[in-house]
């Protein structure tokens, strides 16, 4: 993994310059549509595109991802900025930052491995749906005009089809037609639509050195905690995602801790350079590796292109159609959706199905995809609770013994919080026996209300008057790890005791 | 001390590859079990699609063609590898040798330090596939220049043809190091036989190492004789190599710490890309 610089820059020059340019190319209305939901100007998005992708590209831990400013993180600074204005987003721009350095060092990536694959798809759907719904104001109320629809439709036919046109189809980047024959077009015919202009300013120099202009002081800090936190959340969650994407798509591994740690320097960075919170972006990610990008060189191309062709190109910027935008992030939003789930839906099983479109819904109704993403692990974990309850057996068989009736009780499974009922029905403490044998060495008591479930089921017999006799209770409770600690003797590796 | 020598082949490699042959003749001169290994990287697929879209499941798409197109395409490689591997054993096989075959998925570096044992010899080509027929001199492979620098085990570096080797130098800088990498080479019986040269260089020319060395390798019944050079290790020793038609070079590689390899890098870079003959890198 730890290649050398000539392995990780050089080692396919051609296609990854090419490909972070269509990268480069792509991001541009991107980023002017992300700073627009974010409530900033158009150059706050684009400075944070260019900065987030070239430092990403050498600190990052997942060669080939692009990484700019995104619409998962722009949704959760729109009350940030609107309550308290750019400076202080700036300012939570690189408390974030510290703090993913801080998750980076906790190696809270491993941490993933608790956010099970219909989390990952709900944050997706999630995200596809939250970037389309961002594009609504444009294309409805006053902005609702013959025009509009005309330059969105159009743009959106000409991204889909102009593939199919032999030879230049797949030469030139489709996005970048449509933005530029509707630019054109509006200009032409003099049309009167809102364009990019419109929305604010966009650079016309490289990004300078600035300290955000905002009183240090525990007011400040308290009123961007609460965002750097969800941010730095949010921001690593959708860049874990992202590489598990790269990984399986170029069938390589990634540092996922080492990402967390660059996600951190690229956003501290962004935060100095007056740009808003990024992270790894999807959609891009997606066009990179399917143009060819497989090095950290695309991602470094993608950066510094997308700097060079705004300061040079600012002018005619200004003058996009907001409805071309449009069609270009409704294609992003597609392309961010993951149509096999709603395909497979019915083949999946239902738990998986209410934990996806949870995270979906929690995430669309707060539009917080943090929300979502707690929320759908709260729930698979307690239906993977529910379903490790079932696996408890207990049977029992009746003993004479020198004219004593004697039940003996033979528990096998998982006893803990979700399956002590079950386990204390098992028991007929009615029943007219004098001796009762319970014999748990084949059964794992995990928790304290495992153990006090079983204490009070002896007391009861011992009320009833018969006598209790538990068995195996030694090896039973060994599997009480955090009394015995297991965790810590034998480096991570938990074996099961009493077998 | 168990070593190996294993045999490193890529997916250009033929089974009269020169590398098999100097591979044999070290497995036979140092009797050590010879493996040969097939590396199969995966090639990384670039469509020229620059289009920039994105649909409705293009990422599925996408990862079903490429798992599709990169299975069959290794499939094939490692059937062609099997083959050539089964006749490249067959032509090096007789009484005295017996190789073993492998094949690993991977990148070259990474499954080369999965398989090699400190102990182990690590036999590479010198060229690149591209560069078979032409000078030897000009070009190193382009992995064996990573390798060298980033793998901690002796490798004998082969080039295109093969010819027993006949006429040795080492190149020998005087250092405790140096006659301990000597005694190891006499040890191990490399030099057995060979015209050997030990050749020091150094600016102003001084005498007393080279005969030191020779000496050295004397005692132990090779036939030695000491050389004495000045001037630039990188220019001097190719140049007497080829004056002395010399075939079989033994020399100590980069050092350890990345300052000495930032240092030192430059002039072993230079000797592995002058130097004629097969060269036997010491660690």
């Amino acid at each position: 993994m730890r290649g050398s610089i000539k392995q990780n820059w050089l080692s396919n020059i051609r296609p990854d310059v090419l490909s972070g340019l269509v990268v480069a190319l792509a991001l541009i209305p991107e980023a002017i549509a992300f700073s627009i939901i974010a409530g900033v100007d158009p150059q706050v998005g684009l400075y944070a595109s260019f900065s987030m992708a070239v430092v990403i590209s050498i600190t990052g831990g997942r060669p080939a991802m692009i990484s700019a400013a995104t619409g998962a993180m722009a949704l959760l600074m729109v009350t940030l900025v609107r309550d308290h204005g750019l400076e202080y987003l700036l300012a939570a721009t690189i408390l974030t930052g510290l703090l993913q350095i801080l998750w980076g060092y906790l190696k809270l990536a491993n941490l993933m491995r608790f956010v099970s694959r219909s989390v990952v798809v709900g944050f997706v759907n999630a995200l596809a749906i939250l970037i389309f719904m961002a594009q609504l104001p444009e294309i409805t109320g006053a902005n609702a005009t013959l025009t509009v629809y005309a330059i969105m439709l159009g743009g959106l036919a000409i991204i889909y089809l102009f593939p199919y046109v032999p030879k230049v189809g797949k030469v030139v980047p489709s996005p970048m037609v449509c933005i530029v024959l509707m630019t054109a077009v509006a200009m032409i015919f003099g049309l009167d639509v809102r364009t990019v202009g419109d929305m604010g300013s966009l650079p016309d120099s490289l990004p300078v050195f600035l300290i955000p202009d905002i009183p240090l002081n525990l007011d400040t800090l308290m009123i961007i905690f609460p965002y750097a936190l969800t941010l730095s959340m949010v921001g690593l969650l959708e860049s874990m995602m992202t590489a598990t994407i790269v990984d399986d798509l170029t069938d390589t591994p990634s540092d996922k801790n080492r990402e967390c740690r660059g996600q951190g320097i690229a956003n501290v960075a962004t935060g100095f350079l007056g740009g808003m919170a990024g992270c790894a972006m999807i959609g891009q990610t997606v066009i990179n590796v399917k143009s060819g990008g497989r090095t950290r060189l695309s991602t470094m191309t993608a950066g510094v292109g997308l700097l060079i062709m705004v300061v040079f190109l600012g002018p005619w910027v200004a003058q996009i159609p907001m409805a071309a935008l449009v069609a270009v992030m409704v294609m992003v939003s597609i392309g961010t959706f993951d149509w096999g789930s709603i395909r497979d839906l019915p083949k999946k099983p239902l738990t998986t199905n209410i934990v996806m479109l949870a995270t979906v819904a929690v995430t669309v109704a707060t539009h917080n995809l943090a929300m979502g993403v707690l929320v759908g692990v709260l729930l698979a974990a307690l239906f993977f609770a529910n379903k490790i309850g079932r696996i408890l057996q207990i049977d029992s068989v009746l003993a004479e013994q020198e004219g004593k009736q004697q039940r003996d009780y033979h528990v096998r499974g998982q006893v803990f919080f979700a399956s002590t009922t079950r386990f204390a029905d098992a028991f007929d403490v009615k029943e007219g026996v004098d001796r009762v044998c319970i014999n748990v060495t084949h059964a794992h008591f995990w928790d304290i209300t495992a153990v006090e479930v079983l204490d009070r089921i002896v007391m009861k017999f011992r009320r009833e008057g018969i006598d209790v006799e538990v068995i195996g209770l030694n090896e039973a409770s060994q599997t009480m790890v955090d009394r015995f600690g297991v965790h810590d003797k034998t480096d991570g590796i938990i074996e099961p005791g009493g077998h | 001390m168990s070593r190996t020598i294993i045999a490193c082949f890529d997916d250009q490699a033929r089974s009269d590859s020169a590398i098999g042959d100097y591979a044999a003749w070290a497995a036979r001169r140092i009797e050590a079990p010879l493996c040969l290994l097939h590396v199969l990287e995966q090639k990384v697929i670039t469509h020229e699609d620059y289009s920039g879209q994105i649909g409705l499941g293009t990422r599925e798409r996408m990862l079903e063609e490429r798992t599709e197109e990169e299975g069959r395409m290794i499939r094939q490689a490692r059937d062609e590898g099997r083959q050539m591997l089964e006749a490249l054993k067959a032509r090096l096989t007789d009484d005295t040798l017996t190789p073993q075959t492998q094949q690993r998925h991977g990148v070259l570096a990474e499954t080369l330090r999965e398989q090699c044992q400190k102990e182990d010899l690590l036999v590479l080509g010198r060229c690149g596939h591209q560069h078979d027929h032409e000078d030897e001199s000009t070009s190193l492979g382009a992995h064996l220049e990573d390798l060298a620098q980033h793998l901690d085990v002796p490798m004998l570096i082969a080039p295109a043809r093969f010819q027993v080797p006949a006429r040795a130098m080492v190149a020998f800088d005087g250092s405790e190091r140096g006659l301990e990498q000597l005694s190891r080479l006499v040890k191990w019986g490399w030099l057995e036989g060979l015209e050997t040269h030990v050749v020091h260089v150094s600016e102003p020319a001084d005498k007393a190492p080279a005969e030191r060395g020779a000496e050295l390798l004397k005692a132990a019944g090779i036939d030695a004789q000491p050389v004495t050079l000045e001037g630039d290790a990188g220019r001097k020793l190719p140049a007497y190599a080829r004056e002395q038609a010399i075939d079989f070079v033994a020399m100590g590689a980069y050092g350890h710490s990345s300052l000495r390899r930032f240092l030192m890098g430059s002039t072993t870079h230079r000797l592995l890309e002058a130097m004629p003959g097969a060269i036997l890198l010491m660690r």
